[in-house]
């Protein structure tokens, strides 16, 4: 049997194949689409919550840093510790000391 | 609503109108349905790869220019979908049994119509995804050869061949499945 033979035959008995999706399939889809776009709020949502607390970090860093050099003069590990004016013959937590 | 083509369809839809949108999916569904069913067999399986053909196809619309037919560009992401689902399936599955697939039987009501679409289904369950895709673009989509190389990327002489192969096996298929 030659390919069109074989082409004509399969396109006959093809031609009552009709599979078809459940009944409701495009509000299934439609349902698919809306809960995909309250997942991407969400994300964005959250997204939106990070950056803020990000932000407000870094602000805050930077209000503390712009402090320490108010205060100081100048901006170093000692001054952002609080330990300017330490000399490292004094004890630390001289209050142990009573 | 009456749209003048797919294009000022898909462009109403674009511009937020939910009823377009939904006349695309009602419009391209029978066509949906044979791709992902005769590909895939399983029911479950196809609707779930459908409604994501029409997810990707909202979510990437605004790049449709009309370039081709509004179907071939809902087929080919059908398709592709289809294929990379098979790709997943096969990795679990070959290896437990010489089918290509979970084909199960239909449940429709009319008897006659349920023969067909087992016997096809069981037929085109053995054998290989790359002629399967072939013969349901042209066969059962009635997509041109020309229409078929673009949704698979393939050059027409190759989709010729394949489709020629894939005829040959169906056929011996079906018929040894008649005499049983």
């Amino acid at each position: 049997m030659n390919d069109s033979e074989n082409r004509d035959e399969l396109t006959e008995l093809l031609s009552d194949y009709n599979p078809s999706f459940k009944t409701g399939f495009s509000n299934r889809v439609i349902e698919k689409i809306e809960s995909e776009k309250l997942k991407v709020k969400e994300d964005s949502d959250l997204y939106t919550t990070f950056r803020w607390f990000v932000i407000s970090g870094v602000a805050a860093i930077i209000l503390l840093l712009f402090t320490v050099y108010l205060a100081d003069g100048y901006i170093n590990a000692d001054a952002v510790f609080g330990l300017y004016n330490y000399s490292p013959d004094e004890p630390l937590l001289s209050y142990m000391d009573i | 609503m009456k749209f003048a083509n797919d294009l000022n369809l898909v462009e109403t839809a674009i511009a937020g109108d939910a009823g377009a949108f939904r006349e695309i999916v009602d419009k391209f569904e029978p066509m949906i349905a044979k791709i992902t069913i005769s590909m895939i067999g399983n029911k479950d399986d196809a609707d779930d790869i459908g409604q994501e053909t029409f997810l990707r196809f909202y979510k990437s619309m605004k790049k449709y220019k009309g370039e081709s037919q509004l179907g071939t560009y809902i087929a080919k992401i059908a398709i592709n979908l289809t294929l990379n689902f098979l790709k997943k399936r096969s990795k679990k599955w070959l290896l437990t049994t010489n089918n290509y697939g979970n084909f199960e039987t239909s449940d429709c009501e009319n008897e006659e119509s349920n023969d067909i679409v087992n016997t096809v289904n069981t037929s085109l369950n053995k054998i290989e995804p790359k002629y399967r895709s072939v013969i349901v673009l042209r066969h059962i989509q009635g997509f041109s050869t020309k229409e078929t190389a673009n949704i698979l990327q393939l050059p027409e002489g190759t989709v010729l061949s394949r489709l020629s192969r894939g005829q040959s096996k169906l056929k011996e298929i079906i018929t040894k499945l008649d005499r049983i």
